[in-house]
């Protein structure tokens, strides 16, 4: 009986397995931590610098539509209008176009047309970006030379690169929240009498809702942060846009085109600094929504 | 008393594909009578169920009449969101909608385009009441569906079936994921039900078709065995088969 209580007592291979694991896994979390708190003191004591190294008011960086670095002008708004507005019209296209697409998947077609479908879009939204701005380079800026004169550079070849990009993302997640409504919630409403279209409008949207409007986010999320695909199609002009033909600029653009020509701890290069900021607040802002607008769907 | 017929199967075939699981049924489901279909697992009563007001259309092939006021349901040129009105249906898991309590009861009012208030409201009322759920939830009707107990929701379920009136209502294993205190409350639901909607149930549970059902049907492996009353049913069997399901040599 004794020796059977100082077995128990005793530490076993279990005990230090679990104990290791425990060690492992708190190291990886302080890690991953460690590494966003560094990039966010990094990304602010950078950012910020503009206005307290080198005086810039932050009112003109925000509100001034004159960038010339050079000239020690840092009016970003240009670049602020052009980020925004390229994300808000490649989602608005793309919401619609990926709805339809997901709701004639998971409800109307057979589900072998699923099942073709997934791992296709699931390759898309893999395919690296610099071959979506390699296709606009080459196909979409010419087209719409042709079509509507011009260089064809601009903000409405970015809308069209990164509609292309975003819309796989946004439907394979409309897909999963179309499905993931239960089946039972489909033959209870056609048990009521109700159409395939009622059954759709009245209770699978309403239940996917949150998940269709994360997609949403998700989707615009990735076009405001995308940076290569949009700078090989718009031209690259840091002056407020005046229609979706003209050539312009994004945060993200300015920046990779910016990043290699300037010398670190300068004005023009705390610039850049101060724009790689709003970015990140930005994404900051969307992955707020995007639990906001999840949480809401939970109730 | 003999009551009229509500509705009627006659040589009902049902093919998964190519696989045959229903075999030639035919019954005549009395007016205003609670009708049990009771046999083991696979026996085919839920999918005989499921095909009286259409629910099998994408899913199998229906063979056979259906019969209706007179005319046959089962053919293509019948207009199935019709019938579904009239042949309403309750299922075995609560499904209520992700909606109120209120918009839950008037799905299938809304479906038709009902949109007077008043005929709305007096509906949610009536519904409620006749599923016995009125009292327990007529202060939060804008309140969440979800939040209600299992039990509820059923009742729920059921009552957002008896708003759009239908003459049947079709229950498939309505109580088998309930506890035995909600599983009570829906079976004396039922008995009062009774009065207004022909009943038509799928049931697993043996003492649930003996105490709340008129007429029982007993399937075992696609075939109609045994078809009379709950009573002869239960206490006299005609068929061998019968008596050994109902004495629990299979099941």
């Amino acid at each position: 009986m004794d020796n059977l209580r100082k077995e128990l007592l005793r530490p076993s291979a279990e005990s230090k397995q679990e104990v290791s694991g425990k060690v492992v896994s708190y190291f990886a979390i302080l890690l991953i931590g460690g590494l966003v708190g560094t990039i966010l003191i990094f990304l602010t004591v950078k950012g910020i610098a503009l206005f307290t190294g080198n005086h810039f008011s932050l009112r003109e960086f925000l509100t001034g539509v004159n960038w010339q670095p050079g000239h020690h002008h840092f009016g970003a708004l240009p670049m602020i209008t052009t980020s925004f507005s390229v994300t808000v019209f490649s989602g608005l296209v793309a919401l619609p176009l990926a709805l339809v697409v997901a709701i004639a998947i998971t409800e109307m077609l057979p589900s072998r047309v699923y099942k073709f479908f997934q791992p296709v879009i699931e390759l898309l939204v893999g395919i690296p970006s610099v071959v979506y701005g390699y296709l606009g380079l080459t196909v979409i800026v010419p087209q719409l030379r042709q079509m509507f004169g011009g260089t064809g550079f601009g903000i409405l070849a970015a809308t069209c690169v990164l509609f292309l990009m975003i819309l796989p993302t946004m439907t394979s997640m409309t897909i999963d929240s179309l499905r993931a409504v239960p089946q039972s919630y489909r033959q209870a409403s056609t048990g009521l009498g109700a159409t395939r279209w009622q059954t759709i409008s009245r209770v699978i949207l309403p239940s996917a809702k949150s998940g269709i409007l994360t997609a949403m986010v998700f989707g615009m999320a990735r076009a405001f942060g995308e940076a290569l695909a949009v700078q090989m199609v718009i031209g690259n002009t840091t002056v407020m846009p005046k229609g979706v033909m003209e050539s312009a600029a994004t945060l993200t653009s300015v920046l990779t085109t910016g990043i290699g020509n300037t010398v670190m701890g300068t004005a023009a290069n705390n610039a850049l600094w101060s724009l790689a900021l709003i970015l990140l607040i930005m994404s900051l802002a969307f992955n707020l929504l995007i639990r906001l607008v999840s949480r809401k769907g939970v109730r | 008393m003999q009551n009229s017929v509500a509705l009627e199967a006659k040589q009902l075939a049902v093919f998964y594909g190519e696989k045959q699981v229903v075999y030639d049924v035919s019954l005549k489901f009395p007016a205003n009578q609670i009708t049990a279909l009771i046999g083991a697992s696979g026996s085919g009563k839920s999918t005989v169920l499921r095909s009286l007001n259409r629910m099998n259309d994408d899913v199998a092939t229906v063979k056979g009449e259906i019969n209706f006021h007179g005319l046959n349901i089962n053919e293509p040129k019948v207009n199935v969101y019709r019938v579904r009105q009239q042949i309403g249906m309750v299922f075995q898991q609560p499904t209520p909608f992700p909606l109120s309590i209120y918009e839950n009861v008037i799905y299938g009012l809304r479906l038709a385009g009902e949109k007077n208030k008043e005929v709305l409201d007096q509906r949610v009322e009536e519904s409620l009441r006749q599923a016995a759920l009125w009292d327990e939830v007529k202060d939060q009707l804008k309140e969440s569906a979800l939040a209600l107990s299992g039990g509820q929701q059923q009742r729920l379920c059921i009552a957002r079936t008896l708003a759009v009136r239908p003459e049947i209502i079709l229950m498939d294993e309505p109580t088998s994921a309930l506890d035995p205190v909600s599983t009570s409350q829906i079976e004396d639901t039922l008995v009062q039900l009774k009065e207004k909607f022909t009943i038509i149930m799928v049931t697993h549970n043996m003492q649930q078709a003996s105490r709340s059902a008129d007429w029982t049907a007993f399937m075992h492996q696609g075939h109609l065995v045994e078809f009379d009353k709950t009573a002869n049913i239960f206490m006299n069997p005609q068929e061998q088969k019968t008596a050994d399901y109902l004495s629990g040599k299979f099941g």
